[in-house]
């Protein structure tokens, strides 16, 4: 004998599950929508780089030298005459890969630590500890450092600067995996008998992704504006490169007569770093349990 | 009664947002307290009644608007009052007591700073003559134990009753016209309960506030108010005297909850088959919680102190205490969640107590847990067909088998089968419940631990809950473990009762026995401290409740 089966109350359609919902509603949130059209746009000159650009990037034109934006040269020359406009749009494959490939390496090696640590106590504090020691060195000091020891590259300069990020992730995914892992849901989870590697899988991973998009964006933003202090500071990206660090450090000479050099680079730096950081604001805002169930809390 | 009412509201309505699905939290109410008065709005969740008390205050968060009606508090109408006049009426005439006493005391300030604070802002300029002997003098009312030595005290090192007093002081700091206080002893344990409302009652006595008192339990009602509103889905459905209500309510939904209240007669007892061996035993079992590190010997508590029992197959066994008992920790322990520091715990006969966890993989499926927090307890980001599917799943039954017998579950605790597909968020709390009791079932456990499963259920949801458990038991002779801080719901359905104090059993014996002749004076207190239903069980002709109340001066003391 069972009671008679009630019809269990739909609040919502399938349409409105939480997922759904949220990702609906990202697209509301103006921060959102500006920091991905900038990207965007971004992402497509560094893309079409080679066809948009009009000049090789790095090629001499010594009678050329500190010319300002022109029909012939859009955004001007600097004192090797080479084309600025082109020099902008590689400099932002450069840019775009080292922020991107910093988050990335930052995200998977810092989730990896946190989650280890936040469930496996016993490597917890050994853990932890290593990350704060990581955690004390200067950003910095430990790229310039590193570049010294194994010359300028890109591949090291991405690892320079990922390297002081992983800790940030690790503690914030520890956090996180050591809040969930008391949730009932977790205990009972593990009362069913399911392994470890699964729980973790299943239960606590897909509570980190919110806070972690988050927090890879800052890093992203992060690293393209380190990798321009380093290349500022000539420990970067070698300058057959161009990227917005080293186009605005060679620009730095000759900043009161050709101002255009640093000018433009600088401003796409800023407007990328914008474009990210209110990405990272906007998703936080509507990623956070606080305001996005906000309404929830009132029924 | 001639004298202006305290509150006043005339025909109430507080629009909910558009997207919500119905159009007001709060419609058309109208009430009235008067001085001196106790008024209770009883309801279930969602029933519009803390909505209301948000309003007097003027705190309704920002997507509620009152759209209709008045709030009159003492000659001024609270919804059209400016902000900086809502503060000046907050603490002088309005004054609130919340749930939570933890939370709604600053926990960087010292409690007489606090009570201080309040006399601060809000009493008239210059009357402030010696505020720390008033401060001293308002402990005392409420009762806290040695004032002087107390206001240097901060919230952490209160007791939660104590918190509740010093919250009680603050509120009357400014002799308030009216007090709301919004489920105050909700969060506490009976016999503390037992201590505000007593409180509460010889406050009204010698103060001229009215209290509007928020509960959802009747227990509570029949013991403090004077009136009763019954509230359902934002509408009164029922108002009157608590005598009228309590003792011949007219509304069928009052009728229902008042039935659903479970009465704290122990059931009468089964036959079961005592003759075989235990299913599951404790011996001497302990669990000591040490914040000892590395070398540095720490602080030690004794959660569980040498806890002994024996439950028999089809048996269900209350475990009974107060916070801090130790029973969840118990039961916790038996399901192996927590590792126990000391003793045994044998499933038909096997030693489980000390296993790794590797080799407790096969006993795991026969010993199963319902956690209080219907909300918490499943996973909002799966399906409740993968949370019912998962346990099955890891010990290898095939897939569509594992989901036929989920359906076939869901069906058994009353839910359609069709509903697998659906994500937690979009089923009642009452409803998750008896999902999490089916996720329990689908490990065809031996042991099912109720680990306070029906606590944070509305009475009317908690009878529908114990009323499954009482089925699935006589259906399937299921044994369960039924942890409970709420001596009605252990009589509901115990036949067993272990009372625990402090991480130790004080008394031990059939429910009948436990509940009829209590022999430790923790049971007899515990028993005498429960709110009380049975005066709603006499004769309509006896003398009414507010005459029959105890003289709030006595002390029950253990």
């Amino acid at each position: 004998m069972s009671a008679p089966a009630e019809p269990f109350i739909a609040h919502e359609t399938a349409a409105d599950l939480p997922d759904v919902r949220r990702a609906r509603a990202l697209w509301r949130n103006p921060g959102v929508v500006f920091g991905v059209a900038v990207l965007l746009i971004i992402l497509l000159l560094a893309i079409g780089a080679a066809y948009l650009a009009n000049v090789d990037p790095i090629l001499l034109r010594p009678r050329f030298r500190l010319r300002a934006p022109s029909a012939i040269a859009w955004l001007g020359t600097d004192q090797f005459g080479r084309d600025v406009y082109s020099r902008v749009l590689f400099g932002a494959r450069v840019s775009l890969f080292i922020g991107f490939a910093v988050a990335t390496i930052a995200v998977v090696a810092g989730l990896i630590i946190g989650l280890v640590a936040g469930y496996l106590r016993l490597l917890d504090a050994i853990l932890m500890r290593v990350m704060d020691g990581v955690m004390a060195i200067p950003n910095i000091l430990l790229a310039i450092a590193m570049v010294t020891l194994s010359g300028a590259g890109i591949l090291t300069v991405i690892v320079a600067i990922a390297i002081p990020e992983i800790p940030r992730v690790a503690r914030l995914v520890r956090s996180v995996v050591l809040s969930v892992r008391e949730e009932p849901y977790v205990e009972a989870a593990i009362g069913v008998g399911t392994p470890v590697p699964l729980i973790m899988w299943r239960h606590i991973l897909p509570n980190t992704i919110a806070p972690l998009i988050v927090q890879g964006t800052y890093t992203c933003a992060a690293a393209i504006l380190t990798e321009a202090i380093l290349s500022f500071l000539g420990a970067g990206i070698p300058t057959e490169i161009p990227s917005w660090g080293n186009i605005m450090a060679e620009g730095r000479q000759s900043f009161q007569i050709a101002p255009w050099v640093i000018l433009f680079p600088g401003f796409c730096v800023a407007l990328t770093v914008l474009a990210v950081n209110v990405l990272g604001d906007g998703l936080r805002d509507m990623l956070d349990p606080r305001i996005a169930r906000g309404m929830d809390n009132l029924r | 009664m001639s004298e202006a009412p305290a509150l006043d509201i005339q025909g109430l309505s507080i629009a909910l947002p558009r997207s919500a699905e119905r159009g007001f939290a709060v419609e058309n109410l109208s009430l009235q307290v008067r001085p001196q008065e106790i008024v209770c709005i009883v309801g279930e969740s969602g029933s519009g009644k803390s909505v209301t008390a948000l309003s007097i205050m003027g705190l309704l968060p920002r997507a509620l608007k009152a759209t209709h009606g008045a709030i009159d508090v003492g000659g001024e109408n609270v919804l059209t009052a400016s902000r900086a006049r809502l503060r000046e009426l907050r603490g002088n005439r309005i004054a609130m007591i919340f749930q939570e006493p933890m939370t709604a005391l600053n926990p960087v300030l010292s409690v007489g700073n606090q009570i201080d604070e309040a006399l601060q802002w809000h009493a008239a300029n210059g009357a402030r003559a010696a505020p720390r002997k008033r401060v001293l003098d308002l402990m005392e009312s409420v009762g806290l134990p040695d004032p002087e030595q107390l206001t240097r005290s901060y919230p952490h090192q209160l007791s939660g009753g104590q918190r509740q007093r010093v919250m009680i002081a603050m509120a009357l700091a400014n002799e308030p016209a009216l007090i709301i206080a919004d489920e105050p002893t909700t969060a506490l344990d009976v016999t503390t309960q037992a201590r505000i409302l007593r409180l509460l009652r010889k406050i009204q006595r010698t103060h001229r506030s009215g209290i509007l008192f928020i509960t959802h339990d009747f227990g509570v009602v029949a013991e403090i108010a004077d009136r009763v509103v019954v509230m359902r889905h934002g509408r009164v459905v029922e108002q009157g005297s608590v005598d009228e209500v309590l003792r011949n309510p007219q509304n069928t939904y009052t009728k229902m909850l008042l039935e659903a209240v479970p009465s704290a007669k122990p059931r009468p007892a089964r036959l079961l088959p005592k003759a075989e061996a235990p299913i599951l035993t404790t011996q001497d079992l302990q669990k000591t919680f040490s914040d000892a590190f590395f070398l540095r010997a720490g602080r030690k508590v004794r959660a569980l102190d040498d806890v002994s029992i024996d439950v028999h197959r089809g048996e269900t066994f209350g475990i009974v205490g107060e916070s801090g008992s130790g029973k969840s920790t118990l039961a916790r322990c038996i399901a192996r969640l927590i590792d126990p520091s000391g003793g045994e715990i044998r499933l038909d006969g096997e030693e489980i107590g000390n296993k790794t966890q590797a080799a407790l993989r096969p006993f795991r499926r026969r010993v199963q847990i319902v956690f209080q927090d219907p909300y918490r307890s499943l996973n909002p980001r799966r399906t409740i067909g993968q949370s019912i599917t998962e346990g099955p799943r890891n010990y290898g039954t095939d897939k569509g088998a594992a989901w036929a017998r989920a359906g076939a579950l869901l069906d058994l605790v009353g839910i359609e089968a069709r509903a697998l597909g659906r994500y937690p968020h979009e089923f009642s709390g009452g409803q998750r419940q008896r999902i999490a009791i089916a996720r329990a079932l689908a490990m065809e456990p031996d042991v099912l631990i109720a680990d306070e499963a029906v606590s944070a259920l509305d009475v009317s949801v908690q009878a529908q809950v114990l009323d499954l458990m009482e089925r699935l038991r006589d259906e399937f002779g299921l044994t369960t473990l039924l942890i409970t801080h709420d001596l009605r719901v252990a009589a509901r359905l115990c036949d067993t009762i272990a009372v625990m104090l402090n991480g130790r059993i004080v008394e031990h014996g059939p429910a009948q026995k436990v509940f009829l002749k209590p022999e430790h004076n923790y049971t007899q207190a515990l028993l005498a401290a429960a709110p009380k239903m049975r005066h709603l069980e006499r004769a309509a002709t006896e003398p009414s409740l507010r005459a029959k109340r105890s003289n709030p001066e006595t002390n029950i003391g253990y």
